[in-house]
């Protein structure tokens, strides 16, 4: 099993405080990882370290190692306009740019040198069909993306993401703002994405872990209790303190 | 399940509309007060003609031409320096004490009185840097005067861009600067567009700074390549410097409405103009 | 600690009515050997009555756990806790009525009892009987290696069966009008083994319970 990414005794500290401890985790190619754990428990503090995000926030540390392909992405000689393109991320609220359906998925490719109109075009349909909403967009790339529903907003942002071809895309709890049957095409969306891509889900819906995801990894205050395959985490966890997170028993 | 009846909701309903009434009463009545005693004194040579010693007749259009040219030069010298730095307060700022210093000196000029500018580019820019009694003189001047207003009224707008904006941005790779121009700047446009717009209110309102600086002349533009930068150097008169003189003398009020008239009209074109101006920015 | 405090009273509730479906069905089986024994047909047909309570308890049961997994969508022990469930109901109540079996054979011996035609009968009812009643224990008290003593109990009730199927062959090579007795004889005895077997899997479910194996593959 290859590994795309991995993470080597990462700590993180916000200031004084140790938001994140040792944790060690290697993502596994073409698969779906859930990162699961309840509110606070560094999961999205995680993620956000897989492509730098957390470098925006002020007195951030960070120790210990994330590698992309055998290369530490925390190394100062790596470019983060090129990390963020082979690592992608879909946030929790749908953030479509206020620009056009076309404009919103070109954004990435222009940032990355592409301006030829018959390549941008062809970049917006592949991608636009690959979050699986072309059909529903094709005859209004020129409108507004904030005419579009919400759910529509977030496979429009899951295109704009994959317009740039990453190599993993990360999901902080995409669907947590939708309703359910935007969630299930979305849910349907990342099964058919991890053919061609690796797909690392924060959620914090237990059983969406469980229908769509791999391997699963539970957080709790800053660590990684237990990292392991999704139906063995749902079936016979380990550690009491998964079992008692995912049976809903947490105190 | 039948309809209550609320005594305080009522008055307090009551009050709403009593406010709103009043304050589109004022608006229109002033308005419509200043139209009718100004327009019939204006009359195609009142606009289109100087003023004349020796025919004896009034005419404004020198003031019209020194208040467009102020404008202009005070939005071309405040407006690019005050984006610029509500950019910098806001996005690289961070939340450093100079920033807080900054913004706490910008606030405070936001209150000072007009004249006290007045006299600061009278001294600096009239005298220390020998500019004379100039348009130049004035337009820098109240540069610095609406440079608070930009800055704080660009900040805010900029602040209230929905930040998922910006993390979609940088997280599809975009840089900063890049995020700036592509995201940020269109966003933030119509508020910007208001700074501009309150600017322009407070330029074409001002008399005590300019009476300083940019002085009462109201010589002629003269139309070659050469002279329309050579006017920069003259003084010049807006119409706002011009009502006052007239208002002033107190000779002749008709002459004041109608330079009021024409005041109110220009704004409103002016306002108009930059709107339509910024829409065109925004979609292109 | 517990942040689900219906779900956990629905699942003690479930919990309570297997274990009161279990005594009943201990029940069964023991009055049905007794009856066997004593030839007791008011004891009988008192069984065969109360075989339709089993089954009403055991359509409650799965009615519960159906609507448990319906509306919680349990994980890991509570997922276990419920198939367990529903597959040991089945198995309880095939015992019970094998047991309903037995009673209506047992008014079907005039001159001896079944106990009488063969002697291996009795030893053979008391392990099975026993091994039903351990295996209730077994889930009871959530012990996976008292289940796993009790599975290899099952070869005993095996040898036994072919014991009693000798001692029936020998008798009705002694007497030929013995044979219809004989016959109903070893059906009882068919059905111990069967009791016996159900008593088996009742074990595996219990160690399932505890470690998401069934016959020692990892099924959950």
């Amino acid at each position: 099993m290859e590994n795309i990414m991995e993470t080597k005794s990462l700590h993180l500290y916000y200031g004084d405080n140790q938001a994140l401890k040792n944790i060690n985790l290697q993502m596994r190619k073409n698969k779906i990882t859930a990162l699961i754990g309840p509110s606070g428990c560094g999961k999205s503090t995680y993620l956000k370290t897989l492509n730098r995000m957390n470098d925006l926030i002020e007195h951030v540390k960070i120790e210990g190692q994330v590698l992309l392909e055998g290369q530490d992405i925390y190394d100062p000689k790596v470019d983060v306009t090129m990390l963020r393109k082979r690592v992608g991320m879909v946030f929790q609220k749908p953030n479509p740019f206020p620009m056009s359906i076309y404009d919103n998925v070109a954004y990435g490719p222009r940032i990355h040198g592409i301006k030829k109109r018959s390549q941008l075009d062809e970049l917006v349909e592949t991608s636009l069909r690959g979050a699986a909403l072309w059909d529903e967009v094709k005859d209004r790339l020129k409108k507004s993306a904030m005419g579009l529903s919400g759910g529509q907003q977030q496979r429009l942002c899951i295109a704009r993401a994959l317009a740039v071809s990453p190599q993993v895309l990360l999901m902080d709890e995409p669907t947590s703002a939708l309703d359910p049957i935007s969630t299930m095409k979305i849910e349907d969306l990342m099964v058919e994405l991890k053919e061609k891509y690796t797909v690392a889900i924060v959620t914090h819906n237990m059983q969406q872990a469980a229908r769509i995801s791999d391997y699963t990894a539970f957080f709790l205050v800053g660590e990684m209790v237990e990292y392991a395959d999704t139906e063995k985490m749902f079936s016979m966890p380990s550690d009491k303190r998964t079992e008692d997170y995912i049976t809903g028993r947490f105190g | 399940m039948y309809k209550k009846l609320r005594p305080m909701d009522l008055f307090l309903r009551g009050l709403i509309w009593l406010s709103a009434g009043v304050t589109i009463l004022m608006t229109v009545g002033i308005l419509a007060y200043i139209l009718v005693r100004g327009v019939p004194s204006i009359s195609w040579s009142f606009l289109t003609t100087a003023p004349s010693e020796l025919t004896g007749t009034i005419g404004i259009l020198p003031n019209i031409i020194n208040t467009l040219y102020i404008v202009l030069i005070t939005l071309l010298i405040s407006t690019p320096i005050g984006i610029g730095a509500a950019i910098y307060l806001t996005e690289y700022g961070g939340k450093s004490k100079f920033v807080k210093i900054i913004e706490f000196t910008t606030e405070t000029l936001a209150g000072i009185p007009s004249i006290i500018y007045g006299l600061f580019g009278f001294m600096f820019f009239v005298v220390f840097m020998g500019l004379q009694y100039s348009i130049l003189a004035g337009g820098l001047t109240l540069s610095i005067m609406v440079l608070p207003t930009i800055i704080r009224t660009t900040q805010e707008a900029l602040k209230s861009v929905n930040p998922l904006y910006r993390e979609a941005a940088l997280g599809i790779g975009a840089t900063r600067v890049h995020m700036i121009r592509t995201v940020l700047l269109p966003s933030a446009m119509p508020g910007i567009i208001t700074a501009i717009i309150l600017s322009i209110g407070r330029i074409v309102g001002e008399s005590a700074a300019l009476i300083f600086t940019a002085g009462i002349g109201v010589k002629m533009l003269k139309l070659t390549p050469a002279g329309v930068f050579e006017h920069l150097e003259t003084s010049g008169a807006t119409l706002t410097v011009q009502l006052y003189q007239y208002a002033m003398r107190g000779e002749d009020l008709g002459v004041s409405f109608a330079i009021a008239a024409v005041l109110v009209i220009i704004v409103l074109l002016i306002n108009f103009a930059t709107k339509r101006l910024a829409r065109r920015f925004r979609c292109g | 600690m517990s942040a689900r405090l219906s779900f956990d009273r629905e699942l003690e509730l479930l919990n309570t009515d297997l274990i009161k479906m279990a005594a009943m069905v201990e029940e069964a089986i023991t009055k049905s050997i007794e009856a066997l024994g004593t030839s007791n047909r008011d004891m009988a047909r008192e069984i065969i009555d109360q075989d339709r309570q089993v089954d009403d308890i055991e359509k409650a049961i799965e009615a519960r756990s159906l609507r448990l997994l319906m509306r919680q969508q349990p994980v890991a022990r509570d997922l276990r806790a419920i198939s367990t469930t529903l597959k040991m109901i089945t198995d309880l109540e095939r015992i019970g009525d094998q047991a309903a079996d037995i009673a209506d054979l047992s008014m079907r011996f005039e001159e001896e009892s079944a106990m009488q035609v063969s002697e291996h009968l009795e030893a053979m009812a008391s392990i099975a009987s026993a091994m039903v009643h351990e295996s209730v224990e077994s889930y009871i008290h959530n012990d996976p290696a008292h289940a796993g003593a009790i599975i290899k109990r099952d070869d005993e009730v095996d040898a036994l069966f072919v014991s009693v199927k000798n001692d029936l062959i020998e008798k009705i090579s002694q007497n030929q009008d013995l044979a219809d007795d004989a016959i109903d004889t070893l059906m009882v005895a068919k059905y111990l083994e069967r009791i016996a077997d159900h008593a088996v899997n009742v074990c595996e479910w219990v160690i399932f319970y505890s470690t998401g194996l069934h016959k020692k593959t990892q099924i959950l």
